[in-house]
């Protein structure tokens, strides 16, 4: 009878193989129970445990599962763990051969993108507990557009016991609603209720704005973006910058005269030159950086960034709750030293991109050679020409950056040679015809000065540019570890041909 | 008459096994042309040596005949080409089903049409070609019936009623603005996507068990049946071994069939949440609830956490009572207690019976109502069958120590004791143990947690043993277990 045999699951879970390589909540509670209880009154006493920590009880006695036990972020690591299930199967050669055999692989992208979806709701969550943690307030509770109240503990009025001690009380539980789509999530703005009390009742101030104008730089036309059009091919150059705006709660009734803010949002701002007179300014519709102040705290240190620009999607939804500077005045974002790094940081923060490389089916091919029946030509041709990708010889006064080499061989000068020793370049020149003919007893350089000892003539001696032709033919040049040669065999200034060699 | 048969077959079996053991087998040649075996009977070739008893006892010899004179083989030698291999395709529910006979081969031989039936590690047996028809016509009808079996069991519609009752409980909608909530659609990324999906809310039909390909032939390692885990919208494959057909028949209901149909529904077993709850336990349990087998519960591995709970809230001590029935003398042969398992059966209907309410009317509709929080708990208490042992508290009063009553007066003595031993527990679970260095280094960046026992014969091996014995293979004998699995597909040499 013992010989039932399973039923095999494929694909199989890899964790499978991990059996035994991590305690589970069982193994452990009978370990710690084996010293105060029997087995049968532990067993007992481990599943009573589970209602203890995950359920609560109504008042006529009975159980419901209390669906906010777990944290948000219990949640959350189960569904990164997911996402990571998926990642590993669709990176590895040996798991996607088996789901495109199954045509797996677009249901699994899709799943995925699902996925990705209920993960940053969550950490949206994640992050609106930490927001209202830091400030010392309750987190919003999710609400649905509808008419029936939710009552959100599987049944019953739920009425939390002292048996529930070790339930994490309060903010950081899971909401079931975070889930549901038609919670707008953009909805919930990351606002302390004392500041958006004071804006409704016009106890708000507006401290100052301060400008700041960074690097110039290249980009597509934001003016045109501004109006909702699509961008031209042009690129206009544009100083980025930042508006840094306070606002301070001011009760008249009470009088306070320093000047120290309550909330300081950050804009990113662009000086546009549309031509040599106008320069025009833009400013991003919603601050990407939003500061207030914390939780018993005298300065702005809770940070709410949104990384995103206005044409990208997540734009509107806070990326990071950060509390690593506090600020008093605005000013002090771009005179301190860690403060500006700060703001450096997140106006510019670029997120990372996600990028599996999906590994490709080995290519089958045949090919038979016998030995010898190859001959390789180096060379790569391009009618366009090869050039240097650097420049060697900036200016002018730089000519005399080289140093002259020459090379002779049985009575011939194959070449002269120009050494760029700064960028490590060699220009190979041919002799004028003139020159080229002669039979050469000796060949000698003394600075940039040739002296050719030409059999049975007397010596000439000149600057090298007089001997040469005056475009070189070949040139010698090191990129990434690689020599490369560039050849120009017509003498018509295009280097037709290159190769390639590693160092 | 009934324990000497048994006795008798016991001892066969024995010196079978011997035999089996010392003498390597050797390699099968004909000396003279193989006969054509004419099949008189409408049975397909495969059942013509098996009964199917109504009686539970007898069923269960007639198992214990099945399994324990079939050596088990390790896996194929060879890989076999699908191609050319019968096949046919029928459409049930609207859904087309692909069948494909890999142990069968059409041939002609000596100008006679024949079926061969060439299975691994056993001789090649040749039938007349209308065989092929025979074992077709029974193929359709087992899918048929496992089909309309699962959804006589599960009755889906009640299941999605209450799972509706429980959103409605949940979300605070009232139920026909849940239900247009559930189908509305979103756009994500590049695809649109309905509520329900990203919820992960399943809707019951019965075209989503069919898979759309299975394959009859044999599996390494004497394994009835395996299923594709899988998306909608992918290709699904259900294996099923000749082997795990010929249970069915002796069970009188396709048994193993209507187990893998549970996970090719990828309604309720998708990628990749599947990998977070015991998966195997809820498609067994379907089973259980087929009145065919109860005892089922005694052996099965995927059922180990049914027996614990069982125990725990039904004072039935499955094992112990295990361990009555079938008392242990020497090499693995069994003598039945015929007085203690008719007592015994009685009380595992009732279990079964019980069970049965517990699956269509906790199990399904709670865990489907929220499954992303459920598959969360148990990552959190690293155990794949957490949610199935809350659940059980839910419905059910612990009777473990004596009775119901003393049960709860002890609970709630040492309510303070079992909390502090709980919050130990809670924070030592998902702790990594020790693990072989080569394995951590292989698997890594898959998750830890929730252990999942799933997939091992746990059951051949006395409890505790099977993690023991997996700790102690090595690297590169799982692998070459995973190998032999993925060969399946392949169809590659094995070894």
């Amino acid at each position: 009878m013992r010989r039932k045999l399973t039923l095999l699951l494929l694909i199989i879970l890899p964790s499978t193989l991990l059996v035994g390589c991590a305690t589970q909540y069982d193994e452990a509670f009978f370990e710690e129970a084996k010293n105060k209880f029997t087995p049968e009154e532990s067993l007992a006493a481990y599943y009573y445990s589970l209602l203890l920590l995950f359920a609560f009880q109504d008042d006529k006695g009975m159980w419901h599962a209390d669906y906010r036990a777990l944290t948000n972020r219990d949640v959350l690591a189960t569904v990164n763990s997911m996402l990571s299930d998926i990642d590993n199967i669709l990176k590895s050669k040996f798991w996607l051969r088996l789901v495109r055999r199954l045509e797996l692989e677009q249901p699994l992208l899709r799943k995925e993108a699902i996925l990705r979806y209920i993960r940053e709701r969550l950490a949206f969550r994640e992050l609106m507990i930490k927001f209202y943690k830091l400030i010392g307030e309750a987190v919003p509770e999710l609400k649905l557009e509808t008419n029936n109240p939710a009552y959100l503990n599987g049944g019953g009025s739920y009425k939390p016991t002292l048996k529930s001690t070790l339930r994490e009380e309060g903010s950081e539980k899971f909401d079931p609603l975070i889930l549901w789509p038609t919670v707008d999530l953009r909805k919930f703005k990351f606002v302390p209720t004392y500041i958006s009390e004071a804006k409704r009742e016009g106890k708000l101030y507006k401290l100052g704005d301060l400008f700041l104008f960074d690097e110039e730089k290249e980009v597509k036309s934001l003016y045109e973006i501004a109006k909702n059009q699509t961008p031209s091919e042009k690129l206009e150059k544009v100083r980025e910058g930042y508006l840094i705006r306070a606002f301070k709660v001011i009760d008249p009734e009470i009088p306070n005269k320093k000047q120290v803010a309550d909330v300081i949002e950050v804009f990113r701002v662009f000086e546009i030159k549309l031509d040599q007179e106008t320069l025009i300014y833009q400013r991003e519709p919603q601050p990407f950086m939003i500061g207030y102040r914390g939780l018993k705290s005298r300065s702005v240190n809770v940070w709410v960034i949104d990384i995103d620009r206005p044409e990208e999607t997540g734009y509107g939804i806070p990326n990071e709750v950060v509390t690593q500077v506090n600020i008093k005045v605005p000013r002090d974002l771009i005179t301190k030293e860690v403060q500006y790094a700060f703001l450096i940081k997140y106006s510019r923060y670029e997120k990372p991109k996600e990028k599996r490389e999906i590994p490709e089916e080995t290519e089958i091919k045949l090919e038979i050679v016998r030995a010898g029946g190859i001959k390789v030509d180096p060379w790569e041709y391009s009618e366009e020409g090869f050039k240097v990708p650097f420049v060697y010889k900036e200016k002018e006064q730089e000519e005399w950056k080289f140093r002259v080499g020459v090379k002779l061989e049985e009575g011939k000068i194959l070449y002269v040679e120009k050494i760029w020793y700064r960028k490590g370049v060699r220009e190979k020149f041919n002799l004028k015809e003139e020159f080229a003919q002669k039979e050469y007893l000796d060949a000698k350089v003394t600075n940039k000065i040739l002296t050719l000892h030409p059999k049975g003539e007397f010596s000439i001696e000149g600057h090298v540019d007089l001997f040469i032709k005056p475009l070189p033919f070949e040139i010698t040049y090191e990129v990434e570890n690689n020599l490369v040669i560039i050849r120009d065999e017509n003498e018509d200034g295009i280097f037709e041909k290159r190769r390639v060699i590693a160092k | 008459m009934l324990k000497q048969s048994f006795k008798f077959a016991i001892t066969i079996l024995f010196i079978l096994a011997i035999g089996g053991l010392s003498v390597p087998p050797e390699p099968v040649q004909f000396t003279s042309s193989p006969q054509v075996f004419y099949n008189p009977s409408n049975l397909p070739h495969l059942f013509l040596d098996l009964r199917a008893p109504k009686e539970t006892l007898e069923r269960i010899i007639e198992v214990n005949n099945l399994f324990s004179s079939y050596l088990i083989p390790s896996a194929r030698r060879f890989g076999k080409f699908s191609n050319l291999h019968p096949s046919f395709r029928f459409v049930l529910e609207d859904k087309e089903v692909k069948v494909l006979f890999l142990d069968w081969i059409e041939l002609e031989l000596r100008g006679e049409k024949v079926l061969k039936y060439n299975p691994p590690n056993q001789l090649p047996q040749l039938f007349p070609q209308n065989e092929l028809e025979k074992l077709k016509r029974k193929l359709t009808q087992d899918i048929k019936i496992a089909l309309n079996e699962l959804w006589k069991i599960l009755e889906p519609e009640n299941i999605e009623a209450s799972i509706l009752d429980k959103l409605v409980k949940i979300y605070g909608f009232e139920k026909r603005k849940l239900l247009e909530e559930l189908d509305k659609e979103i756009q994500i990324e590049n695809y649109q996507v309905k509520v329900r999906e990203i919820l992960q809310i399943p809707k019951f039909e019965k075209k989503d068990f069919l898979p759309d390909l299975i394959i009859v032939g044999e599996l390494p390692f004497g394994i009835l049946g395996a299923a594709t885990l899988s998306l909608e919208g992918a290709k699904r494959v259900v294996f099923y071994s000749p082997l795990g057909w010929r249970f069915d028949f002796i069970m009188g209901k396709p048994y193993i069939l209507m187990h893998e149909l549970v996970h090719a529904n990828t309604q309720i077993q998708a990628l990749p949440l599947v990998y977070y709850f015991h998966a195997e336990m809820f498609a067994e349990l379907s089973m259980l609830m087929a009145d065919i087998y109860p005892f089922e519960l005694f052996f099965h591995g995927y059922l180990e956490p049914v027996r614990r709970a069982v125990w725990n809230y039904f004072s039935f001590d499955v094992r112990e009572a295990a361990k009555q029935i079938f008392s242990f003398s020497t090499a693995r042969v069994y003598t039945i207690d015929e007085e203690k398992f008719r007592k015994f059966h009685i009380m595992v209907q009732e279990i079964a019976k019980e069970l049965k309410r517990f699956v269509k009317e906790r199990l399904y509709p709670e865990f489907y109502s929220h499954p992303l929080y459920w598959v969360a708990f148990n990552t959190k208490l690293c155990q794949s069958y957490a949610f199935f042992d809350l659940f059980m508290g839910l419905e059910y009063e612990p009777t473990i120590l004596d009775g119901a009553e003393n049960t709860k007066k002890f609970l709630l003595k040492h309510e303070k004791v079992i909390l502090e031993i709980a919050k130990k527990a809670l924070k030592k679970a998902g702790e990594k143990k020790e693990t072989p260095e080569k394995l951590e280094e292989e698997l890594s960046g898959f998750s830890f947690c929730p252990q999942d026992l799933v997939w091992w014969p746990v059951h051949v091996f006395p409890p505790g043993k099977a993690k023991e014995l997996i700790n102690s293979l090595s690297w590169q004998e799982l692998k070459l277990f995973l190998e032999e699995a993925f060969n399946l597909f392949e169809g590659g040499d094995s070894r």
